[in-house]
């Protein structure tokens, strides 16, 4: 298997790590910036990176970068916003075919850089010296709009509000959209503010993925994206507690299907040595096709399509969701907190687990099948620093004992319960 | 012995695949890549859009959610176990789905390919059907029907087909109804599975650390059996209306912005399948020249706020159906259905000059070579072309081969306002 692992190099001061490889057609560059989750300054981050898309001093408006964007191959600009566990990452990722595959002399890498580093720190200003009022007023209302469309999806607000229930503003549950307020209240001053304070001293990381020379990257790069005065030190993950109760939350909507989502707490995060258990464990929960809550919620009670749980390697929160009927409800949690109550016992077969480690194993060692699993992988675990390649995390599950798994599971927590509950007899027209 | 393989290469895309027909019937393709894992994807010409078949003195009509339905089941082993587990156990991940006009078995894994793939026709050739694995099943797909009605742009697409199609089957949820799942019974399920699953009919296609050699002999070790006899009977075929069904319909749902789906019924279907994939290229060329995100409309559309960045467009075409749609979220849908009515007669007048067509041709080109970086969407796309007798790779030609003039034409007979329909999915409170 070709490698996956990235080689670090420094650019200017900042991290540049390339994955070097001549087996795709297309090649990523990411670059990124991470910074502490804030519940009022998350949300006025996301409004700043949504303006700064709309248009930069070279290409002053949407349709002029993608029609630039059109020029370079049809390369693929896409910003993105995430929160991974206390931090938020927000970068700027660009998809591109590779050298092999575009006309002689373009040199699609050196083109990213520059429409890339444009946007980020050659923004459209106004004749007041601020963010243009149009582009903030426009990504203001996309973001409300997402907001809402957040609160009206019964999946993505049960998601959200278990979230909440589990963490309870340890720093662990900020959003990326906050509330209306902490949306409407940051002005264009603000935002140039922030723009100036904190993104143009931020260091940025920067990933590739392709055949070009490393060297010949962070030569484009550091041609483009001169050094900066300030560094910030690392971000550290700061501690949190386990939930003494469990948080309810019961709400009715007017939809076909109920949601329920529950939530339970590890003291296991990507940076302990232990989490390979707890990844089997949710794996042998809720994730293979022979999953508990797959073979014994969906097929053995068939009220349920999906029924899956999701582990979130930087926050120790392992969530359960699943769709059903209003009538099932109560029957379907129940269902689900005796898979874990009984798994916590160790009341599963080696076959099961086997079964579990196959297929997760499988799934961390497809990742080097395609650039943007490679990109998504290492994204998050630069940011966190823990640098454990797709190889050292194979091992690390291989070598995972039936009692880490038991353990990994009793350690689990519960302390969220969110139900939305659908009426069966909804009316469409 | 193996049967003749035939080689299609491309040295502009670096590509190659072979061809075979195993002596079962079942047509092979197989897409050697450096990869980890293998991606293998058996496809069943049995969509949610057959409507059944007469034979000699009866009629075999199916009801909606049919193949959906066998699907579902097919994964049932004989002793009660079920497939998934098994797939697992090899570290591969096995799925399906259903389209208007497939039914589609996949899975990926990282080296036990003989074993995957005797795994997936041990169950797509032995149907296990009981009553009480049916009844069962049939909550878990109305739940399914149910997320998909819960989905806003699910939703109003489904219905902007509905209102185009008036008997095409394509108008029905693929799922079928919460009606129809309930009466569907194991026979009704035995005879439909009897009918359309033959071997002969299959294709199979698998990408990734594999090869035809490898490929035949692992089927050879299954024992697949002889080809069977030929269908009997003749397919139940719907005559559709030229126009859609309905113009505009507005539904009541929990949404937060409105979501629209604007269709445009095109109803010239060329016979010929390589005609179908030329008409295919030309009218997503002529979306792209038109609606693009480089382009003056959408950039009027969205500052003037009628439209939002999740707005998307596309040409469909298939055997028995064609359309265009524009799905995306608007506070203002009816809006945007007008001027999209505008641009279409502008662009009549007044078309988008060659510099356009050449730089969403190059755009176009760009795409299709970016998808072989996955075995999903590799297999994908191989498969629509096998489906037709067409080769994958000899896509950049016909694609040079299209002229300017020729995407120009299409607007002749397309973007009329009378092939246009629209359904809107506003906002409960809004009512």
């Amino acid at each position: 298997m070709t490698s996956t692992t990235p080689r670090k190099r420094t650019v200017n001061g900042y991290p540049l790590y390339c994955v070097t490889t001549d087996r795709f057609k297309t090649n990523i560059l990411t670059v990124s910036f991470t910074f502490k989750g804030d519940y009022d300054l998350s949300p006025a981050r996301s409004l700043l990176f949504g303006v700064l898309k709309h248009g930069s001093a070279r290409y002053p408006s949407q349709r002029l970068i993608n029609l630039r964007l059109e020029e370079l191959c049809d390369t693929d600009l896409s910003v993105r916003n995430e929160i991974c566990g206390p931090w938020q990452g927000l970068s700027v990722c660009a998809e591109f075919l590779d050298a092999a595959f575009v006309p002689p002399k373009t040199d699609l890498v050196r083109s990213v850089v520059e429409l890339t580093a444009g946007l980020l720190y050659e923004p459209v200003l106004g004749a007041d010296g601020n963010l243009d009022a149009g582009f903030v007023g426009r990504e203001r209302e996309i973001l409300l709009d997402a907001l809402d469309t957040e609160q009206k999806s019964p999946r993505s607000y049960a998601v959200r509000r278990c979230r909440e229930l589990l963490c309870r503003r340890d720093g662990y549950d900020v959003s990326a959209l906050g509330n209306e307020t902490a949306l409407k209240r940051p002005d264009g001053p603000f935002l140039t503010d922030l723009w100036r304070r904190e993104l143009c001293l931020a260091s940025p990381s920067f990933f590739y993925v392709g055949s070009a020379d490393p060297a010949d990257v962070a030569e484009k790069i550091g041609s483009v994206f001169a050094p900066i005065a300030a560094k910030r030190g690392t971000l550290e993950m700061p501690p949190y507690k386990l939930p003494k109760e469990i948080g309810t939350c019961t709400e009715e909507r007017n939809v076909r299907q109920s949601v329920l989502a529950l939530g339970f707490r590890s003291p296991r995060t990507i940076k302990d040595p232990e989490i390979f258990a707890l990844m089997l464990a949710n794996e042998l929960l809720g994730v293979c096709p022979s999953s508990r809550l797959f073979m014994n919620v969906r097929e053995k009670y068939g009220n349920c399509y999906d029924c899956t749980s999701y582990l979130d390697l930087y926050a120790g929160v392992l969530a359960v969701m699943a769709g059903t009927g209003a009538g099932s409800v109560r029957k379907v949690r129940h269902a689900i907190e005796s898979e874990v109550k009984s798994l916590a016992k160790g009341d599963f077969s080696q076959t099961e687990l086997e079964d579990a480690r196959a297929s997760l194993l499988s799934a961390y060692l497809q990742i080097g099948d395609e650039p943007a699993s490679i990109e998504a992988y290492w994204n998050g675990r630069i940011r966190a620093g823990v640098l454990t390649t797709v190889r050292q995390t194979a091992s690390g599950i291989r070598a995972v004992r039936r009692e880490d798994v038991v353990r990994a599971f009793a350690e689990l927590v519960p302390g969220a319960c969110c139900q939305i509950l659908g009426r069966e007899d909804s009316d469409e027209t | 012995m193996r049967p003749d393989t035939k080689l299609f290469e491309s040295s502009m895309l670096h590509e190659r695949y072979e061809h075979f027909v195993h002596p079962s019937g079942l047509r092979v393709y197989v897409m050697p890549k450096d990869r980890y894992s293998t991606y293998a994807s058996l496809s069943v010409p049995f969509g949610s859009a057959a409507a059944g078949w007469r034979d000699d003195n009866s009629e075999h009509r199916l009801l909606p959610g049919c193949a959906h339905f066998l699907e579902h089941r097919m994964f049932a082993l004989p002793d009660g176990q079920d497939a998934f587990s098994v797939f697992a156990s090899y570290g591969a991940d096995a799925n399906a789905y259903t389209s208007f006009h497939r039914t589609a078995y996949y899975f990926s894994t990282p080296g036990r390919l003989e074993k995957c793939l005797s795994l997936l026709f041990q169950c797509v050739t032995d149907l296990r059907l009981d009553d009480e694995a049916v009844e069962n099943e049939k909550g878990i797909i109305c739940e399914e029907i149910g997320m998909y009605e819960d989905s806003p742009d699910d939703f109003c697409f489904s219905k902007m087909l509905e209102n185009m199609y008036e008997s095409n089957p394509v108008r029905n949820n693929i799922c079928g109804t919460a009606d129809s799942v309930r009466r569907m019974t194991p026979a009704m399920l035995r005879e439909a599975y009897e009918h359309y699953y033959r071997l002969q009919d299959m294709i199979l296609v698998i990408c990734g650390k594999t090869n035809a050699e490898e490929v035949y002999n692992a089927l050879e070790k299954i024992s697949l059996p002889a080809p069977a006899t030929a269908k009997t009977g003749e397919e139940i075929r719907v005559t559709e209306r030229k126009t859609p069904l309905c113009a505009y319909r507005e539904y009541y749902k929990q949404t937060a912005v409105p979501q629209f789906a604007i269709g445009v019924k095109d109803s010239l279907i060329p016979k010929d399948p390589a005609e179908r994939v030329r008409r295919d290229i030309m009218m997503n060329l002529l979306d792209d020249m038109l609606l693009s995100k480089s382009g003056q409309w959408y950039e009027q559309m969205t500052e003037s706020g009628y439209l939002q960045p999740s707005f998307s467009y596309g040409y469909t075409i298939d055997g028995t159906e064609a359309y265009h749609a524009l799905t995306g979220e608007s506070k203002n849908a009816s809006a945007v259905r007008e001027s999209f009515i505008s641009l279409a007669q502008r662009t009549r007048r007044d078309p988008p000059g060659r510099d356009v067509f050449e730089r969403c041709r190059r755009a176009v080109l760009s795409d299709f070579i970016k998808c072989f970086d996955s075995a999903e969407e590799i297999a994908g796309e191989l498969l629509s072309f096998a489906e037709d007798g067409f080769d994958l790779l000899s896509y950049p030609q016909v694609l040079a081969g299209i002229t300017y003039e020729e995407v120009v034409a299409c607007l002749d007979d397309t973007f009329r306002p009378e092939q246009i329909c629209m359904s809107v999915v506003l906002p409960r409170d809004a009512r």
